[in-house]
């Protein structure tokens, strides 16, 4: 198996971890990830003139060069997925063609690496891999930007495929209704008060699930939910340490790879007592 | 009378025929697409034929002219153009037989619901000038024939023992014999799970308890419990029915419910239903018996029986009606709503836990036995959905309903709050209005707008993020209780009966009435009729309504004693004992007697296809005869090329809905209306592509498997005989509901075959011109 990789920007700054994680588990499962050359930001959510945001998508897209291209951000997803189907719009697909330097056809398929792990490996695939199955309950976190605003490759409203990730691993899924709820991350700096409310609604909603860590798709979130997680404390006034780790890192620690390899080192919130669990 | 209903041949025989045509304007809704003069004037070289164009050829003005022109000598056949034959056919019939004209030498075209319903301007002139011309050709050579009478069986199986059921069983039991069978141990279908009843309020068991021991007292019904139909054999008005019953390990004879098998029962797993159950006997919950006997031991009546296994059983009725009611839509579909949950409720649990078959004490209660303070109703879950999630139609009964439940609560707990969320509050009706105002003044809340989501709470309430279009505003909630207000759709299993009396449904899964407005508990099989929920969503009055009237009907139609089957049936002129046609009819109303094929005309449905198996040729449809047909198509063709639709009467129904719902189709498409597709064979269908066709279609919309499972066969037979006219053939299969895949499929093929038919024109006329030069 074999894709091309657009990392976007988060895997080469913030979420160092994330990308030792995936770098760690994809060489386990044999899933080769070519990184496109000279690929441009995605436009994230605040790239407001519309060619614009659809030319940068356009671009990596076709840098794909024929292959499925893979992303670990729930953003680049999105926006990726958002330009293939403005492209639709013949009048703005020869606009923005006259831009590109290499044109693009609108036929490269982006793939969120969650769904090349559970549509395209298949669980069952990469249950073959598991050393150390995890004794632990994990709330399944989607975001909001996975599966919305249309049906991809899971329910917008209530996803399954990292429920059934997560119980392939061994752990319990709780039921957890704010599942696809938005984390604030994205307005974050434009409206703090609000992105720290919604914050704590999420983590208010985790605790009372009881579980013992939230597993997350993005870089976003991740960036919301663990280096927030002290402010939305102080600001409200509550405890909540409740260690968020990717998708990728919880499958890590199952194959039984070396925490330090996946990046749980590089947490703000602490992951030890997550970790003391998964090795007892 | 001649054997099989021919009549003396002297009309048919006659040289110069007078067929009146008569051609309805129908207040515009034809004459405004079709130039109904021009139609006329391409007529004006047929001497045997009269043109009359009039408006509203049914209304009594119209009908008389009809029968004046008759009485008076001027026409002695009749070709009608007009709306479909399933409306007015009969009317039109009736004027026949008023003047003493033989029913079959009146004919009605569709030029309405298949014609200027379904098509622009483009090109329909010259289809109904063909199809008129096609019922011309077809009335000139038709032979009068007098319908074959067949004694009713007296006796009628009501299938469902809700209050749609019990009303219609009692109201024909006087008079008529009644067999009335309920899925459930028990009678009451739904009502009897209802607590109170809007408007007045008045207690739902208390109304229908005394309804219930009626049937069970009443010497000409005959109720079987816990049980379902499993086979329809034989044919309207003579129907031989196969009962399934499951085993309710009680003799309900026996059983006294005097409780002492309860009381030994180490699972539980012996039980009254409830209190009022009618039948008053135990059942047995097989689930959690462990067959330890000590019930029958228990029992002084010797009324149990472990081993008890299905049995089944076989009644003769003349009539069926259906009255198998509804079942809540199901809610886990909208993902939103996270139903089921603690204290997430459907509408339907709510009430049975305040009715009868309470299992609370009557008492209305959370899962932790606490009195909810704060009760949110939800309505329209999965109704007045467009989304492809739900359903399109509005359930009609929840606006009501849930303000009754809302009452309820209030009257339970005064200072409990009450919300319900509504998209409209519909109350039309005597005595709504003012019930919706009354339940304002008792402080419940209504909120306009929609449900975003219901999420559960870890501490089992539940949040409800909401619009409120009124406000302008987005709200959250926390319930106590949520009740979800379900649409309600047809009970499991109504398509399987409904397939097997030959009863159509319509695409929402409900029955399809004879007339949506005209003939509403009637169906397109003569014999069975339906009442209540099965027709759609209503109330307890209304479904009272409809089954008091399909009693009426039902006693109407068997009050008759006999019935009149049509006599198209097949002549067999030239046999040679071979066998064949006697090996394809699948309603073994063939037989071979002194080595020559013989027909029993009660058995026989009609279906012609015993007319493609006669290797000789030598069987006919009386008047769908193969010249008959090719005749017709002759003429249907002269005008201009068109696609050559044949279609069974189910199929045909659906192509009315579709007229009536205005689905355009192509104007290329002509219909040609067969007793069965299988009636057809190589002969005809190379005649239509002779005469013009530039594609045949075979359309079937019968659920009757007998005939469905050789139409493969038989689309691949005609395929191959049909080969060298290189033109379009295609099978399909639509069920009366399925109305939009039909008119999809028709301009589809339309587009195929016309496109063809252009290339090959082409072609022809670039070989016409290379001959010229070669020349």
């Amino acid at each position: 198996m074999k894709y091309s990789y657009y990392p976007g920007c988060a895997q080469h700054g913030t979420a160092v971890d994330y990308s030792m994680s995936v770098k760690a588990v994809f060489q386990v499962l044999g899933i080769e990830l070519e990184e496109i050359k000279n690929w441009n930001c995605c436009g994230a959510l605040h790239v407001l003139d519309r060619t614009a945001r659809v030319a940068l998508s356009a671009r990596t897209l076709q840098s794909a060069k024929g292959l499925d291209l893979a992303t670990p951000c729930n953003l680049c997803y999105s926006n990726l997925m958002r330009a293939n189907t403005a492209y639709e719009d013949t009048s703005l697909k020869n606009r923005i063609n006259e831009l590109l330097v290499s044109k693009y056809d609108g036929s490269t398929k982006p793939k969120h690496l969650l769904e090349i792990i559970v549509k395209d490996l298949g669980l069952l695939k990469l249950a073959e891999h598991i050393k150390r199955p995890l004794k632990i309950r994990a709330v399944p976190y989607y975001g909001c930007l996975l599966t919305r605003p249309e049906n991809r490759f899971d329910s917008p409203e209530n996803p399954k495929s990292l429920d059934e990730l997560i119980s392939t691993l061994g752990a319990e899924p709780v039921k957890y209704y704010y599942k696809t709820k938005c984390c604030g991350g994205p307005i974050l700096i434009t409206n703090e008060d609000l992105a720290l409310s919604l914050a704590k609604d999420l983590f208010v909603m985790a605790k009372e699930t009881g579980a013992d860590c939230m597993v997350v798709t993005c870089p976003m979130c991740h960036l919301q939910l663990d280096a927030k997680q002290k402010a939305v404390e102080s600001k409200f006034n509550i405890k909540i340490d409740m260690p968020v780790i990717y998708f990728t890192q919880l499958i890590g620690l199952a194959f039984g790879l070396d925490h330090e390899e996946l990046g749980l080192k590089k947490h703000l919130v602490k992951v030890d007592a997550l970790l003391n669990k998964v090795v007892k | 009378m001649p054997e099989n209903g021919q009549e003396s041949g002297t009309q048919s025989e006659q040289a110069a025929k007078k067929i009146g045509v008569y051609l309805c304007r129908c207040g515009g809704n034809i004459s405004d697409e079709v130039d109904l003069q021009a139609v006329a004037d391409s007529l004006k070289e047929n001497k045997d034929v009269t043109v009359i164009i009039q408006d509203y050829l049914c209304s009594s003005q119209g009908q008389e002219k009809i029968k004046k022109d008759i009485e008076k000598g001027k026409v002695d056949r009749v070709v009608i153009g007009s709306c479909s034959p399933k409306m007015h056919l009969e009317t039109f019939r009736g004027i026949a037989r008023d003047t003493g004209l033989n029913q079959n030498l009146l004919e009605i075209t569709n030029i309405r619901e298949q014609a200027s319903w379904v098509h622009g301007k483009e090109g329909i002139d010259s289809k109904v000038k063909g199809l008129i011309k096609g019922a011309i050709a077809r009335m000139s050579s038709i032979e009068p024939l007098v319908p074959i009478e067949k004694k009713l069986v007296d006796r009628v199986l009501v299938v469902g023992g809700g209050i749609a059921g019990i009303t219609t069983a009692l109201e024909l039991a006087d008079g008529h014999e009644v067999i009335l069978i309920e899925k459930l141990p028990f009678l009451g279908g739904h009502m009897i799970g209802l607590s109170k009843t809007f408007p007045t309020l008045d207690c739902s068991q208390c109304i229908l308890t005394p309804k219930m021991v009626a049937v069970k007292n009443n010497q000409d019904i005959t109720l079987f419990t816990q049980t379902e139909v499993a086979e329809v054999q034989g044919s309207p008005g003579d129907y031989s029915i196969t009962l399934k019953h499951s085993p309710r390990y009680v003799d309900i004879h026996k059983c006294i419910s005097c409780g002492a098998c309860a009381k030994k029962c180490p699972a539980g797993a012996i039980f009254l239903p409830f209190a009022q159950a009618v039948p008053q006997a135990y059942m047995i919950d097989m689930s959690k018996c462990k067959q330890c006997g000590d019930c029958v031991k228990a029992c002084p009546r010797d009324a149990i029986d472990l081993e008890a296994k299905e049995m089944k059983s076989t009644i003769q009725v003349g009539s069926v009606a259906i009255a198998t009611g509804f079942e809540p839509f199901d809610l886990s579909v909208i993902e939103e709503y996270n139903y089921p949950a603690p204290n997430l409720l459907d509408a339907v649990e709510f009430e049975e836990m305040l009715s009868a078959k309470s299992k609370t004490g009557m008492r209305l209660q959370r899962a932790d036995g606490s009195f909810p303070d704060r009760v949110g109703f939800v309505l329209c879950a999965g109704s007045r959905d467009f989304t492809g999630r739900g359903k399109k139609y509005c359930s009609k009964v929840c606006c009501l309903y849930s303000q009754k439940q809302a009452q309820l609560i209030k009257k339970m707990k005064g200072d409990a709050e009450v919300w319900i969320f509504y998209i409209d509050m519909r109350s039309s009706g005597r005595r709504f209005e003012e019930f919706y105002h009354h339940t304002q003044e008792k402080g419940v809340n209504y909120v306009r707008g929609k449900i975003a989501e219901i999420i559960p709470k870890p501490d089992n309430t539940l949040m409800v993020q909401y619009e409120d279009t009124n406000l302008g505003l987005k709200g959250r909630e926390i319930f106590d209780m949520v009740v979800l207000c379900p649409a309600l759709i047809p009970s499991p299993g109504t398509k399987e009966l409904a397939d097997k009396l030959g009863v159509p449904l319509g695409d929402d899964g409900f029955i399809e009435e004879k007339h949506v407005k005209l003939d509403p508990v009637s169906t397109l099989n003569q014999a069975a009729f339906a009442a209540g929920c099965v027709l759609g969503p209503k109330d307890i009055h209304d479904t009272v309504t409809e089954g008091i009237s399909a009693a009426h009907k039902i006693s109407q139609f068997l009050g008759k004693g006999m019935i009149l089957i049509p006599p198209e049936k097949p002549v067999i002129f030239e046999c040679n004992g071979c066998g064949e046609s006697v090996k394809a009819c699948p309603y073994n109303a063939l037989s071979l007697e002194k080595g020559k094929a013989v027909l029993s005309p009660l058995a026989c449905t009609g279906c012609g296809i015993c007319v493609p198996a006669c290797p000789i040729k030598g069987i006919e449809i009386r008047n769908f005869s193969r010249n008959l047909y090719k005749a017709q198509l002759r003429a249907i063709l002269s005008e201009a090329p068109g696609v050559i639709v044949f279609i069974d009467p189910y199929a045909y129904a659906a192509a009315d809905i579709a007229g009536v719902n205005r689905k355009q189709y192509s104007s290329l498409v002509r219909f040609v209306s067969v007793p069965s597709i299988h009636i057809l064979d190589a002969d005809v269908v190379n005649a239509a592509f002779e005469y013009g066709a530039v594609g045949v279609m075979l359309i079937e919309g019968t659920t009757d498997e007998k005939l469905t499972s050789r139409s493969d066969e038989l689309y691949r037979k005609l395929k191959k005989e049909t080969r060298k006219h290189k033109k379009p053939l295609r099978y399909s299969h639509i069920e009366t509901a399925q109305y939009e895949k039909l008119t999809d499929l028709l301009n589809v093929f339309a587009l195929q075959a016309g496109a063809k038919a252009e290339k090959r024109g082409k072609k022809e006329q670039a070989e016409t011109a290379d001959d010229e030069i070669k020349e």
